[in-house]
C-alpha cells in the first residue's frame, strides 16, 4: 500500500522532532489523570462492596492493596507510558514493542487499546442516564414514581426494556447518548491541553465542591418521619463503617477490596499509559502519581463513603438499607438515590447536584478512554485529529447503538465483562511483569525517578517485583477460577440470550482482529517511515 | 425560676431515662429473637385458635426472603377471635420451633403495637461505634495525609 506524503511527513515530524502534544502544567495532568480514576464506581459501587464486605473492616485489605497493588502499578503504569511517548508511542503496543524487543511483543500490547474501546462503548452510554437523571431531577420529571418498584419502571422504560406511562420508546435514551458521546468528542478533538486538561481543570473541582457539599447535606440530614430520630445519618454511617471483624476470614472480601482498588485507580486499562506518553522527559512521575490517586481516594472514600449509604439510610430506614445494598450499585444510583432526593427539600436540585456530580465523573473517565484510540491512530498511522474522531465516533455511534437496543439480552454485561474486567486484570499483570522483570526493577526505578520530586522508598522495589506481580496473578487465577470460566461457559444464561451474547463476543472478536490489522499496518508504515527519514 | 428549670431539667431526664429503657428494652427482645417482622394476621386463613398464621410485611430481623410468605405462629394460649381482629398488624418477635413453626418470644407482647419504637431500636444498633469512627477517622486521616503530602510536592 503506497505511503500519503502528507502521512509520511506527519510521522517524520512525530518521531524526529518530537512534535507530540503534552500537558500543560503538571497539576493539569495530575487533575487529568484523577478525572480518568474517579468514575461512577467511586460514588456507587464502593460504598456498596464496603457495607457488604465487612463495614470499616473492609478498609484493613483495601488500604493493603492500595499501598501494594494500587499505587505500585500506578507508578509501573507512569513510567511505561512515558518511556512509550520518547519512543513517539502513545499506546501498549508501542510501549511493549520498545521495552520488549521482539517482533510479537507489539500484538500482546493490543490488550491496552482493546480495553479501553470495548469499555467505551457502554461506558458511554451508562454515562449518558447521569445527564438524563440531572435533567429528569431538575425539571421533577419523575412523574408518579415515587416509590422503588415504581423508579425501576420508570428506569426499565427510560432503558427501553418495558414501555409505561414514563417512557413509550428508547428515544429519550438515545438523545442523551448521543449528546453525551457528542460532548466526549468535542472535548478530546480539542487535544490534550486545550481539550482534557482544560477540561479536567474546571471539571475535577466542581465535581469536589458537589461532593463536600452533598456530603455536609447528608450529614445534617434528619429522619423524614419526626417520631424515628434514631434513623439518621449517624446510625447510616454505622451500618457503612462499623468493622465486622469475622467478615476477613472470608478470602472473597480480601478479592472484593483488591479488585474495588484495581478498578477505582484506572490501573490496567491503558489509559494512564496513554497520558503518561504525553509527559516530558523531565516531568515528574511519583509525587504526580501518587496526587492523583489520593485525590481518587478521596473521592471514593471520603465522599463516597458519606453520601449514598447514610442518605439512604435516613430515608428507607434499617429494614430497607440490607436490601439496598444488596440490590447493586446502579439500583442504589438510579433508583434509590433519585428517590432520596425526592423526599427532600428542594430535593430537585440536590439531585441534579448529584447527577450531575456523577456526569462530571463520568466525563472525566470517557474522554480518558477515546485517548488510546485516537493516540493510535495518530501516532502509528499517522492519521490527523479530524480523522481519528470521525472514524472512532462512527464506530462508537454503531456498536453502543447495539448495546442500547440489545441491553435486556446481556450486551452491555458481556462488554463490561470481557473490556471492564477481563483485559483490566490481563494487562495489569502484564504491565507488572513487563516493568519488574522485562525491563529490569532497576533499570525501571531509574526511568520512574527521572525529573522525580521525591524518592520512592526502596522498599517498593521487591513490591514492584515480587508482590504486585504475584497480587495480580492470584487476583487473575481466584476471579478466572470463581467467575470467569461460569461466565464464559454461558452458565445461568437465558436461552433466549444466547444468540445475543454469542454476537457480542463475535463483535469483540472482530474489533481484536481489526486492531492486530491495524497494529501490523502501523508497524510496516514505520519501518517505511523510518527508512525515508534515515 | 431556678425550681422550676430544675424540674423541667428532672422531667426532660426522666423522659430520656423512660425513653433509652425502652429502647433497651426493644433492643434485648430483637437481640433475644430468631425472627422480628412487621406484620399482619392473614384474613385468608385467620386462626385456629393456638396457631396464628401471619403474613410477613416488613422483615425487621430474620431472613429477607420471608417478606410476603406466611409463617405460622404458635400463639401462647388459644385467643379469641375479637382479639385477633383487634391486633391485625404489628410486630412480631419470634423464636423458631421448627420449620416454619415459631412461638412468640417471651415478653414482648407490649411490643406489638410500637413499631416506631421498634424501628429506632433497630437504628440505634446500628448508630456508629467506636470501632467505627476509629476505622473512619484512620482511613480518612491516611487519605487526607496522601493528599497533602502529594499535593504539597506537585504544586
Amino acid at each position: 500500500m503506497p505511503l500519503d506524503l502528507n502521512e509520511i511527513e506527519c510521522k517524520i515530524l512525530n518521531i524526529m522532532n518530537n512534535t507530540r502534544e503534552s500537558w500543560g502544567t503538571r497539576f493539569g495532568v495530575v487533575l487529568a489523570v484523577a478525572g480518568s480514576a474517579v468514575g461512577l464506581g467511586n460514588f456507587l459501587r464502593f460504598p456498596v462492596q464496603a457495607a457488604q464486605n465487612g463495614g470499616g473492616a473492609f478498609m484493613i485489605p483495601y488500604l493493603i492493596a492500595l499501598v501494594l497493588l494500587g499505587i505500585p502499578l500506578a507508578w509501573v503504569e507512569w513510567t511505561i507510558g512515558r518511556i512509550a511517548g520518547e519512543h513517539g508511542h502513545g499506546t501498549a503496543p508501542g510501549a511493549f514493542d520498545v521495552i520488549v524487543r521482539r517482533r510479537w511483543a507489539k500484538y500482546v500490547g493490543i490488550i491496552g487499546i482493546m480495553g479501553p474501546i470495548i469499555i467505551m462503548i457502554y461506558y458511554t452510554y451508562i454515562e449518558s442516564w447521569t445527564l438524563a437523571y440531572a435533567f429528569f431531577s431538575l425539571f421533577k420529571r419523575y412523574g408518579t414514581a415515587t416509590d422503588q418498584h415504581l423508579m425501576k419502571e420508570f428506569l426499565l422504560a427510560y432503558q427501553g426494556i418495558t414501555k409505561n406511562q414514563y417512557f413509550s420508546s428508547i428515544l429519550p435514551a438515545f438523545f442523551f447518548f448521543t449528546l453525551t458521546l457528542l460532548l466526549n468528542i468535542l472535548i478530546v478533538y480539542k487535544g490534550i491541553s486545550k481539550g482534557i486538561e482544560k477540561v479536567c481543570k474546571i471539571g475535577m473541582p466542581v465535581l469536589l465542591a458537589l461532593g463536600i457539599f452533598l456530603v455536609i447535606r447528608v450529614l445534617t440530614l434528619k429522619s423524614p418521619v419526626a417520631e424515628l430520630s434514631e434513623q439518621n445519618a449517624i446510625s447510616g454511617l454505622g451500618f457503612m463503617w462499623n468493622p465486622n471483624f469475622a467478615r476477613l476470614k472470608d478470602a472473597r472480601v480480601w478479592l472484593a477490596a483488591s479488585g474495588q482498588i484495581f478498578f477505582t485507580l484506572s490501573v490496567g486499562i491503558g489509559v494512564i499509559l496513554t497520558y503518561a506518553s504525553y509527559l516530558k522527559k523531565t516531568d515528574d512521575i511519583p509525587a504526580s502519581a501518587l496526587a492523583s490517586a489520593s485525590m481518587n481516594e478521596f473521592a471514593e472514600v471520603i465522599l463516597g463513603g458519606t453520601i449514598v449509604i447514610p442518605a439512604a439510610f435516613v430515608f428507607f430506614g434499617p429494614t430497607q438499607i440490607e436490601n439496598i445494598a444488596r440490590s447493586g450499585a446502579f439500583n442504589l444510583g438510579f433508583v434509590s438515590i433519585p428517590l432520596v432526593f425526592l423526599k427532600m427539600s428542594y430535593g430537585n436540585i440536590l439531585g441534579f447536584m448529584w447527577f450531575f456530580l456523577l456526569f462530571i465523573a463520568g466525563i472525566t473517565s470517557s474522554i480518558s478512554l477515546l485517548q488510546p484510540a485516537i493516540s493510535f491512530f495518530e501516532d502509528e498511522l499517522g492519521w490527523h485529529r479530524k480523522k481519528a474522531i470521525v472514524v472512532i465516533g462512527l464506530f462508537l455511534l454503531l456498536t453502543t447503538s447495539l448495546v442500547i437496543f440489545f441491553l435486556p439480552y446481556g450486551f452491555l454485561d458481556e462488554f463490561d465483562f470481557w473490556g471492564g474486567t477481563f483485559a483490566l486484570v490481563l494487562f495489569g499483570t502484564l504491565e507488572a511483569i513487563l516493568f519488574g522483570w522485562v525491563l529490569g526493577v532497576e533499570k525501571g526505578f531509574d526511568e520512574l525517578h527521572k525529573g522525580a520530586i521525591i524518592r520512592v522508598p526502596v522498599f517498593f522495589k521487591f513490591v514492584i517485583k515480587y508482590i504486585t506481580p504475584l497480587y495480580l496473578i492470584g487476583i487473575l487465577v481466584f476471579w478466572f477460577y470463581k467467575e470467569a470460566i461460569p461466565f464464559i461457559l454461558l452458565k445461568g444464561v437465558k436461552k433466549e440470550n444466547i444468540p445475543y451474547i454469542i454476537a457480542a463476543r463475535a463483535l469483540i472478536l472482530l474489533i481484536a482482529i481489526l486492531i492486530v490489522f491495524m497494529v501490523r499496518e502501523a508497524w510496516k508504515r514505520r519501518k517505511t517511515v523510518d527508512v525515508q527519514a534515515k | 425560676m431556678c425550681r422550676l428549670s430544675r424540674i423541667i431539667i428532672c422531667l426532660i431526664l426522666f423522659y430520656i431515662q423512660g425513653y433509652c429503657e425502652e429502647l433497651d428494652t426493644a433492643k434485648d427482645a430483637i437481640k433475644a429473637s430468631d425472627l422480628v417482622f412487621i406484620g399482619e394476621i392473614a384474613d385468608s386463613l385467620s386462626t385456629t385458635g393456638e396457631t396464628l398464621y401471619v403474613r410477613v410485611v416488613e422483615i425487621v430481623k430474620g431472613k429477607r426472603g420471608l417478606e410476603g410468605k406466611i409463617v405460622n405462629v404458635l400463639a401462647p394460649e388459644p385467643i379469641p377471635n375479637v382479639v385477633i381482629t383487634s391486633l391485625r398488624q404489628g410486630v412480631f418477635f419470634l423464636t423458631k420451633q421448627s420449620d416454619n413453626l415459631y412461638r412468640i418470644t417471651s415478653g414482648t407482647i407490649g411490643l406489638f403495637k410500637q413499631k416506631e419504637l421498634i424501628i429506632n431500636a433497630l437504628s440505634s444498633m446500628y448508630k456508629i461505634n467506636w470501632k467505627g469512627i476509629l476505622f473512619l477517622a484512620f482511613s480518612w486521616a491516611f487519605i487526607l495525609f496522601l493528599i497533602i503530602y502529594s499535593f504539597s510536592k506537585v504544586i
